[in-house]
């Protein structure tokens, strides 16, 4: 399965979730906790009555996270690739959740040659890429659906503008033969890149403990602009993943909530 | 032991659950790529009349590289021409035969000065190597002369040159 069409399943499974608890509940938005909390609103035997719209939060500060994305680092285990992203975000009246975070990520990726390509080789040959480099990523989440006096559990979506500076160099690579020249092989090092994106970000906060939080993001990346390397396009950047215009990734998140 | 409670009620914890599996789900769905940019690194050269200022066509006999045995192309009529650089020379020579109105074939040499630049494509691609021409002249027994359009030739193909004919 295709990850778009995981993806689409995902959107669809949440939007039926969220779709069921209006049904039942009556309400989404700020409705959602005290619907919970009173089970009767859903009831078709009463009549619905309209619910007094939530009145608008005014204590700005609701709190800060520091979150730790845990997919880069576990991408240690499966491959020789890792990474560390770190985010900061804090609570603005229970409705602006700015963000801020940094991270660093080191590539590896081998790859046999097409079958078009190793032909003209008399050995079995490999291309490898490697690179490293760190990015930052600074936005805004806005929730849509939360729970509790600090929105401690959270439906969000955000934006993020994000920028990496890399390093990269690319072995073995192939340079087929021409009417000139025989296939030979090259080693491409010392490329230097600069990328930067745009994010879009649809994630959840589940708190664990009144200290701890956990928490999925779906993060669709659209690459704004890159720099070359000298001899080279860089197949990575840092932060986004492969060279593509739209790129989706997935974070998993643990977050510490500052006491102060 | 305290006992970890999902602070948000049974609809947070099932979304969260649902969410769970899904990014589980989709970290196996991998892709793999293919090559799909071109590959190919050629001059492209057209031929004009000096006379009409447009484009002609000619016959030609042979199109070889100097220094090679091998013939680049061989007898047609073609208004333009796909030329190969050397990769690992700055200077690149083809010997060109045309046919005259008598049904002879007269012979000329079209040089090209030119820079040599190693560029990886892709992982998928691989590397080519692109030019940058600096100049370029030929011998008059058939032609009139060589302009440089666009100095850079890459894989993209564009036309480079034009090669006047009286």
């Amino acid at each position: 399965m295709s990850l778009r069409k995981v993806l689409v399943l995902g959107i669809l499974c949440l939007s039926a979730i969220v779709a069921m608890g209006q049904s039942s509940m009556g309400g989404l938005t700020s409705s959602l906790g005290s619907a919970m909390g009173s089970g009767s609103q859903g009831s078709s035997d009463k009549p619905l009555k309209a619910k007094p719209r939530e009145p608008k939060d005014t204590i700005c500060w609701h709190g800060q996270f520091v979150g730790l994305n845990l997919v880069p680092p576990a991408k240690a285990v499966f491959s020789p690739n890792w990474g560390i992203q770190i985010q900061y975000n804090c609570n603005l009246y229970n409705r602006f959740f700015p963000v801020v975070e940094l991270g660093y990520a080191r590539l590896r990726e081998t790859r046999d040659l097409a079958d078009w390509q190793a032909k003209q080789f008399s050995q079995t040959l490999t291309t490898m890429y490697r690179g490293s480099g760190f990015y930052g990523k600074i936005g805004l989440d806005v929730p849509i659906a939360k729970k509790g006096p600090n929105a401690n559990n959270l439906f969000f979506v955000g934006v993020r503008y994000a920028g990496a500076t890399f390093n990269y160099e690319i072995l073995t690579t192939p340079f087929l033969a021409t009417y000139w020249a025989d296939a030979y092989v090259m080693n491409i090092v010392n490329q230097h890149s600069l990328a930067h994106w745009l994010e879009l970000v649809a994630g959840l906060r589940v708190e664990i403990t009144p200290s701890i939080s956990l928490g999925w993001t779906f993060t669709y990346n659209h690459l704004l602009g890159r720099t070359n390397g000298d001899m080279s396009v860089a197949s990575y950047v840092p932060g986004y993943g492969r060279d593509e215009n739209w790129l989706p990734t997935l974070g998993a998140w643990f977050y510490w909530h500052l006491p102060w | 032991m305290p006992r970890i409670r999902l602070g948000g009620g049974k609809v947070w914890t099932l979304l969260f659950v649902v969410v769970t599996v899904v990014c589980l789900a989709s970290c196996t769905a991998t892709g793999n790529k293919n090559c799909t940019a071109k590959t190919d690194v050629f001059l492209k050269a057209d031929f004009y009349s000096a006379e009409y200022s447009s484009s002609c066509s000619l016959t030609l006999g042979f199109v070889k590289g100097l220094g090679t045995d091998s013939v680049w192309m061989k007898p047609t009529s073609a208004s333009t021409l796909s030329l190969p650089l050397q990769p690992n020379d700055s200077l690149t020579a083809f010997a060109m035969s045309f046919m005259m109105i008598d049904s002879t074939f007269v012979t000329d040499t079209v040089f090209f000065l030119h820079t040599n630049q190693p560029y990886v494509l892709s992982m998928e691609c691989g590397g080519v190597v692109m030019h940058d021409l600096e100049a370029a002249d030929c011998t008059k027994h058939c032609l009139d002369s060589v302009t440089i359009v666009e100095a850079h030739v890459d894989n993209v193909l564009t036309t480079n040159i034009k090669i006047w004919i009286p």
